[in-house]
């Protein structure tokens, strides 16, 4: 082996991907993906004064940044898919017409595409809450349908119980699913697993992300996080 | 009417009977004495244990000498559930099921037939419930290695944790 450095030093400290930077703020980019509510169509130069400054380097112009940024854009896209699907099935799922992601737990795979894309796969409803179980725990199959190692490039599923953090089980699954795609060679790809922590109390779905970096397919799993990952901008738009 | 199952499970072809059809190939090439030791074994034998994440734990036994009627037995949360594939059809459908499983393979996945970057991903589920399963594993000789299994994805971790359902329907806990 040529390679000198050892693999917990491959992770990078740099904030990529389309998530809320310390003070608050999620970053714009090509086409204004800016903050929540925007229309995204126009680049957002307002800076205030406790605003990070704003990024001088165009995120999709090289791959390392583009793809996080079209994978939390298919992150943030695969939870308006959700909704969608909420909508459809009705009844407790959307509540006074307004679709909900309490009642069941959604879930789907991301595809990598041409160059650095991310799209959503099929999108899967679990079975509605046991409205009279306290300790109910879905039980969602997520469908695979044309998704391979070759493609694979992570997940995102629903918590209808607001909890943000990946349950063990969770992150044991999601480096198996891993170790799949590392299995083919994809050992300096990094995967990523977009939690969605439905609004409690009326409020808005949250999207979190946890990812697993470069590493060799025979290396041992890091430890599931204990706390919460970065919160990803649900306007999020991918790059152009 | 006969009991499908028991008759299905008459003709071969079960995990469970296949443990024990291996089991007493064994005793029977002992000397008499041995094979007494066997015979005279009190408890049922235990097939299949298994124990997961969420707190369940599940043993499918068959009763000593009657090796056709298998036998659950499902703890979770302070509750037992004793359920027999006579008296549960939808254990019995399970059973069925299990008996359908697919075979596994050592890996690594690469060497395995039909290996290939473009075969489809597994169907996962995000909070499938960890299991660890002991059981025995036969070989097509019927030979008969015992096998701890761990994981919470495919076939096997989703049988348990459908089949942990399926008992809690057929019927409500002991008192």
């Amino acid at each position: 082996m040529t390679d000198p450095t050892p693999p917990h030093e491959l992770d990078e400290i740099v904030v990529r991907g389309q998530r809320r930077r310390p003070g608050g703020a999620f970053p714009a980019g090509p086409g204004g993906g800016g903050g929540a509510g925007d229309g995204g169509g126009e680049h957002q130069n307002e800076v205030e004064e406790n605003d990070p400054p704003p990024d001088q380097i165009d995120p999709c112009a090289d791959p390392a940044t583009a793809l996080p940024w079209n994978a939390d854009a298919a992150g943030a896209a695969t939870v308006a898919k959700f909704l969608l699907k909420a909508a459809e099935i009705g009844f407790a799922d959307a509540p006074n017409g307004l679709p909900s992601l309490l009642n069941r737990e959604f879930g789907s795979f991301l595809v990598r595409g041409s160059g650095q894309s991310v799209s959503t796969g099929s999108v899967t409803a679990g079975p509605p809450r046991d409205q009279t179980n306290p300790n109910w725990v879905s039980t969602l199959t997520i469908d695979p349908t044309g998704v391979t190692p070759a493609n694979y490039q992570g997940d995102v599923h629903s918590h209808p119980n607001g909890n943000p953090l990946p349950s063990e089980a969770d992150w044991i699954s999601f480096m198996a699913n891993n170790q799949q795609a590392r299995d083919a060679g994809r050992t300096g790809e990094t995967f990523y697993m977009y939690i969605v922590a439905a609004g409690q109390n009326g409020g808005p779905p949250t999207i979190r992300v946890y990812q697993d970096g470069p590493r060799a397919a025979n290396s041992p799993n890091p430890a599931r996080p204990t706390a919460e990952g970065p919160e990803v901008n649900p306007d999020a738009q991918p790059c152009p | 009417m006969p009991n499908p199952v028991r008759s299905l499970l008459h003709r071969g072809g079960s995990l469970t009977l296949l443990v024990l059809s291996a089991t007493c190939g064994a005793a029977f090439a002992q000397s008499p004495n041995e094979q007494q030791a066997v015979t005279l074994n009190p408890w049922p034998y235990t097939n299949l244990i298994a124990e997961g994440s969420q707190g369940h734990r599940l043993e499918i036994v068959t009763e000593a000498g009657i090796y056709n009627q298998a036998t659950a037995i499902l703890t979770f949360g302070g509750q037992t559930w004793k359920v027999t594939d006579w008296q549960c059809e939808q254990f019995r459908a399970a059973l069925n099921t299990y008996r359908a499983l697919p075979g596994l393979k050592p890996g690594p996945g690469l060497l395995l037939p039909g290996a290939s970057p473009e075969r489809p991903m597994p169907p996962y589920r995000p909070h499938g419930e960890m299991w660890t399963i002991r059981t025995h594993l036969h070989a097509p000789d019927w030979s008969a290695i015992a096998v701890e299994m761990r994981g919470g994805q495919g076939p096997y971790a989703f049988w348990m944790s459908d089949t942990v359902e399926v008992i809690k329907s057929c019927g409500p806990p002991l008192e």
